[in-house]
């Protein structure tokens, strides 16, 4: 060891080191490309990380736009709220419903929205940002504040009309953000802010309706923060309130980065992976041109440690070299990133480099580089002079002595490496396992698909296609590594978009055919008549009518909801039952029959009940996973409360609900009886004939029934593919990385074999070939290496959705065949021309003299 | 009656190095008969391969004319001039320089999947020329799986699998041991004999050369008997 450290000061070493590097410097400038995207990859993200964490830190109060807020399913109790406003000051209030939003100016149809009353005041922290400029200042009167995605698709402006339930408002201006609420949400359900007094007047708020009723505070100076929250948390859990704080809210938001950022360190480290596997390939061919020269010098009497010294330095430099570039071009990504995420992140990131993220990326480059170097210095440290001279006698596999210590440091460098650039031990390990384990896959389907292909008898094909084939099997080959880097591209991008067409299609699933296409509610008992008559003359038939009754949760099994919640807190996390399946409201319904979108699964399912609950449990049935979060079984009792009557009930079935379904679905559902004259609202799913009816239909709706919501399930799937083409917009730029690492390895693979091209080329025209033919064997060549790297990313894509399709889902996709034939052609594009520009000099060479050599 | 295979008529050859005008060829002539074996001889960089490269259609002269089985092949282009190397041409090198991707009856079998006329004749004529030089035990051996008299011997068999009227050997027995290159001399001899090939050898090697007809020397790109 002491004689490798002085060495590798000696100043022969350096200039051995550096005439060598001299004669290779062309080919090192790919090796330097392969690690270098990868270290721009991982720098980038990371760097990217601490400043979305930094801008949390800074922007934490304007997260929540307030110190504290409360948030309810149902009014609040108001000597509870005057209590709380003793101590903390007057509160802005806020209420959340849904309504439908007609513009004025437009011919289309009015669209659902979510409403938003606030108070004046609001946000305490942080600001409403709209165009033109003024927020929450601009509500006055009968003004209003729109979603900017409401004001395109409307084509309305500001200074146009809105009505909202029973009244107008002109808009005043467009949102462009909230505090602490991400904008790629919204289009779901567009936001219109309106002031909090205009809430009555749109008649919106009725008996069933569904409000969520926020109360925001700012914390007085003087007070010991901490206890009061506890206290208030204390309260508002037996009160089924949310409390929020804007420490919780940054913590929340902080999980949600988190998140988002360990999918994207995953791709900066795959994209890294192949570049450690790029480099270990390149090095690999690259010592193996220099093994004549080791061995020459070990004639001369070079010692072992001495020859190791000359290439162990080049390798370090070349790690150094590579890291600082990826380093540079990492934090020049990370200007351009933030606009590919912004739309998930609530709040405004403020780019800055990050030292810890230069340094990672400078020590995973280096260290990389010189671990996938480690096989070849290994071959060169321990060659015998003679095999050097005579490489065909030099056996090509290493020890497995040696690979029992390689393989194993390679994958605990990998988990480290994912570990130490992720935030979180458990996800940092699993995340390296997963990688681990993609890579794994590819390289043995890899494997197979080559040894089929060269198992497979060729003969019918022409001699071009056929020695195309045969030339992915030249000695020193890296067809194998060539294959696991573009296909891992094709693999991500691929499993993208079918991942994005699966969810699609289990949506679109349920609009097809006889299913519904849209679902009216908020629909009042005494509306419920004139509303049918409006559907029976527009000829749409009613597939499903059902009543909703809110329902709360007091007893299970005889025990009161705050004692279960008490007990939770001294059990054991697998054994505790949810906080949100005790604290919530259960929309239930009464039927007599079962639906057809569930099944039952256990008990009798009892349809009608006339006893008297007051003696006699009402039979319910269960939705089979709600049991199992409730921890109950058939035969055990639950009580729910209805206006403060008390209902009794004993579990008597078991269904199971298919959520996919675009129905209202049930936790528990009554038998018809007991609850047919509670106060109740009425849902109605139905189906139009096309896109013109509904809209007609919609704007009759809304002209009679204001307060009726309108969900159009056409739209929403529209909505849904816009979304996840702007979430899949993050994560194609990461895999372009992967994809990108593979062409420098293919770029690097091409120049190192040029030599051996140029050679077989000539050898091919000297014996006869014509200059068409030499070149239909290179193109061949390059279109089955992009054919058997796309189908075996493709294949472990489809294997992989499906299975997420049959386990997740519970529904097999149907096989997209677009993606395969797209990665397909593009692959194939692009390597050819790759790999035509990179053999322009092979069909330029007319001489013998480089047979020679 | 006696057959000319290639006549060469004051060939002149220059490359620049440099900006500096390096004579290769100056002025050479010669002819070869059908059957008839030349040896080339003379000192490295003399410019016998370059020599040897312009007969054989690879390179094209300054001046002077090339007519190889009555054909002019300075007026011919790059493919027809493919063509005619694929049809009337064979050549052996010192490297031996086989396709390492393909097997020994696969290499042999090359010149003929060129022109397309592979089938099940090519190959019983690529087991033939093989079991003539000693290898259809070996015929699914990789190049690397064979030693280097052996590699030379498959590159022998296939020169001759496209029955050529003319076959350039450069420095064929350059990389063998005495007692394989004396081997691989009588091989090819033998079926330049047997198949009536004219031959066209670039050598150092004196015995090589004496087995030839003739024996050109070459010295500063000039020529002499």
């Amino acid at each position: 060891m002491i004689q490798f450290i002085s060495n590798l000061f000696n100043p022969w070493t350096w200039i051995m080191a550096k005439r060598e590097w001299h004669s290779q410097k062309k080919h090192l400038k790919l090796y330097l490309l392969c690690i270098s995207i990868g270290i721009a990859a991982l720098v980038s993200i990371h760097s990217l990380a601490s400043s979305v964490r930094s801008s949390i830190d800074l922007q934490s109060r304007s997260l929540l736009g307030s110190d504290l807020s409360l948030k309810s399913r149902f009014k609040m109790d108001e000597a509870w709220l005057l209590e709380i406003e003793k101590k903390m000051g007057p509160s802005l209030a806020e209420r959340r419903f849904a309504g439908m939003a007609k513009f004025l100016n437009s011919k289309q149809a009015p669209r659902l929205v979510q409403v938003r009353a606030i108070s004046q005041g609001y946000p305490i922290y942080g600001e409403i940002k709209t165009t033109p400029l003024g927020g929450s200042e601009l509500l006055q009167g009968k003004h209003c504040l729109v979603e900017s995605s409401l004001l395109m698709q409307y084509k309305a402006k500001v200074g146009d009309k809105i009505q909202l339930g029973q009244s107008t408002f002109t808009i005043a201006a467009q949102i462009e953000s909230l505090p602490g609420e991400s904008g790629v949400l919204s289009e779901l359900a567009p936001r219109i802010l309106i002031p909090f007094q205009d809430i009555e007047s749109t008649g919106l708020i009725s008996f069933g309706s569904r409000v969520q009723y926020l109360e925001h505070y700012a914390f007085p100076e003087d007070i010991k923060q901490q206890e009061l929250i506890g206290e208030i948390k204390a309260q508002a859990e037996m009160k089924s309130i949310r409390v929020e704080t804007s420490m919780s809210r940054q913590e929340r938001v902080r999980r949600l980065s988190t998140n988002l950022f360990s999918f994207l360190n995953f791709s900066a480290i795959l994209a890294l992976t192949l570049g450690a596997i790029g480099v270990g390939s390149a090095i690999h061919v690259y010592i193996n041109k220099q093994l004549k020269s080791a061995a020459i010098l070990k004639c001369m009497g070079a010692k072992k440690s001495q020859i190791f010294a000359v290439y162990i330095l080049q390798i370090f430099l070349l790690g150094i070299i590579g890291s600082s570039l990826g380093v540079c071009l990492g934090i020049a990504i990370q200007l351009i990133l933030p606009q590919a995420i912004q739309a998930f992140i609530p709040f405004e990131i403020q780019s800055q480099v990050n030292a810890s993220s230069i340094i990672l990326g400078l020590l995973a480059g280096t260290l990389i580089t010189l671990l996938s170097s480690l096989p070849s210095l290994k071959k060169i440290t321990l060659l015998n002079p003679l095999q050097g001279l005579r490489p065909e006698t030099i056996q090509q596999n290493s020890s497995r002595g040696f690979n029992f210590i390689f393989y194993p440091i390679c994958i605990i460098s990998t988990l480290l490496l994912t570990t130490l650039s992720s935030h979180n031990t458990k996800t940092g390990i699993y995340s390296g396992i997963t990688l681990i384990i993609i890579i794994f896959c590819l390289a043995v389907c890899a494997k197979v698909f080559l040894s089929i292909i060269r198992k497979t008898p060729i003969s019918f094909m022409p001699f071009t296609f056929r020695q195309g084939l045969k030339n992915l099997f030249r000695p020193n080959n890296q067809t194998h590594t060539l294959i696991i880097s573009l296909g891992t591209g094709v693999f991500v991008i691929a499993l993208l978009f079918l991942l994005r067409e699966n969810l699609l299609y289990q949506v679109r699933k349920t609009t097809q055919d006889t299913n519904p296409n849209f679902v009216l509610f908020d629909i009042q008992h005494d509306q419920s008549q004139d509303l049918k008559a409006l559907l029976k003359k527009a000829q749409v038939p009613i597939l499903q009518e059902v009543p909703i009754i809110d329902l709360r949760l007091r007893k299970v099994n005889g025990l009161e909801i705050k004692k279960i919640i008490q007990n939770n807190s001294s059990l054991p996390k697998e054994e505790r039952i949810p906080h949100w399946t005790l604290s919530r409201t259960y929309r239930c319904t009464y039927q007599e029959q079962i639906l057809d979108s569930e099944k039952l699964i256990l008990g009798d399912f009892i349809g009608s009940f006339d006893g008297d609950f007051e003696q006699e449990r009402i039979p319910v049935s269960i939705e089979s996973g709600m049991m199992e979060k409730l921890k109950v079984k058939i035969g055990d009792t639950v009580d729910f409360e209805l206006s403060g009557i008390e209902l009794p009930c004993v579990i008597t079935s078991v269904r199971e609900v298919e959520w996919m379904q675009m129905r209202p679905n049930f936790f528990f559902v009554f038998p018809s009886g007991p609850l047919n004259e509670a106060p109740q609202m009425q849902v109605i799913v139905s189906r139009s004939e096309d896109p013109k009816s509904t809209n007609k239909l919609q704007t009759e709706i809304n002209n009679q029934f204001p307060n009726i919501s309108f969900l159009d399930l056409t739209l929403v799937i529209q909505t849904l593919t816009s979304l996840l083409d702007k979430l899949s917009i993050a994560i194609r730029f990461m895999a372009g990385f992967s994809i990108l690492t593979g062409f420098v390895i293919l770029i690097s693979t091409l120049k190192l074999s040029q030599d051996q091209r140029q050679k077989e080329s000539i050898l091919l025209k000297i014996l006869g070939a014509s200059k068409k033919q030499t070149q239909l064997i290179l193109l061949s060549e390059f279109t089955f290496l992009a054919i058997i790297s796309t189908n075996v990313g493709c294949l472990i894509a489809y294997i992989i959705n499906h299975l997420i399709g049959t386990f997740i889902f519970e529904n097999s996709p149907p096989i997209q065949l677009s993606i395969l034939l797209i990665s397909n052609v593009a692959l194939i594009i692009i390597t050819l021309i790759i790999g035509l520009i990179n053999s322009k000099k092979i069909f330029s060479s007319p001489s013998l003299e480089i047979l020679r050599d | 009656m006696k057959q000319t295979i290639l006549k060469v008529n004051n060939l002149c050859k220059s490359y620049f190095m440099n900006k500096t005008e390096l004579k290769v060829l100056d002025s050479v002539s010669f002819s070869l008969e059908k059957a008839e074996s030349i040896a080339i001889t003379g000192p490295s960089g003399s410019g016998k391969s370059t020599l040897m490269g312009l007969c054989a259609g690879l390179d094209n002269p300054d001046s002077g004319e090339i007519i190889l089985c009555d054909q002019d092949i300075n007026s011919m282009n790059e493919d027809e001039r493919a063509l005619l190397r694929l049809s009337q041409t064979s050549f052996i090198f010192q490297s031996f320089h086989l396709m390492p991707t393909l097997t020994a009856l696969e290499n042999v079998m090359v010149p003929l999947e060129l022109q397309n006329n592979a089938n099940k004749e090519t190959k019983e004529r690529a087991l033939e020329l093989l079991s003539k030089v000693g290898l259809k035990e070996r015929q699914h051996h990789f190049p690397s799986q064979l030693s280097g008299g052996e590699q030379q011997r498959v590159a022998i068999a296939r020169a001759f699998i496209n029955q050529p009227k003319i076959l350039f050997a450069d420095e064929p027995t350059g990389n063998l041991d005495s007692h394989t290159a004396s081997k691989i001399q009588d091989l090819l001899f033998e079926l330049n004999q047997q198949l009536s090939t004219s031959l066209i050898i670039v050598t150092h090697d004196n015995d090589l050369a004496a087995k030839a007809n003739r024996t050109l020397k070459m010295k500063a790109g000039q020529i002499s008997e």
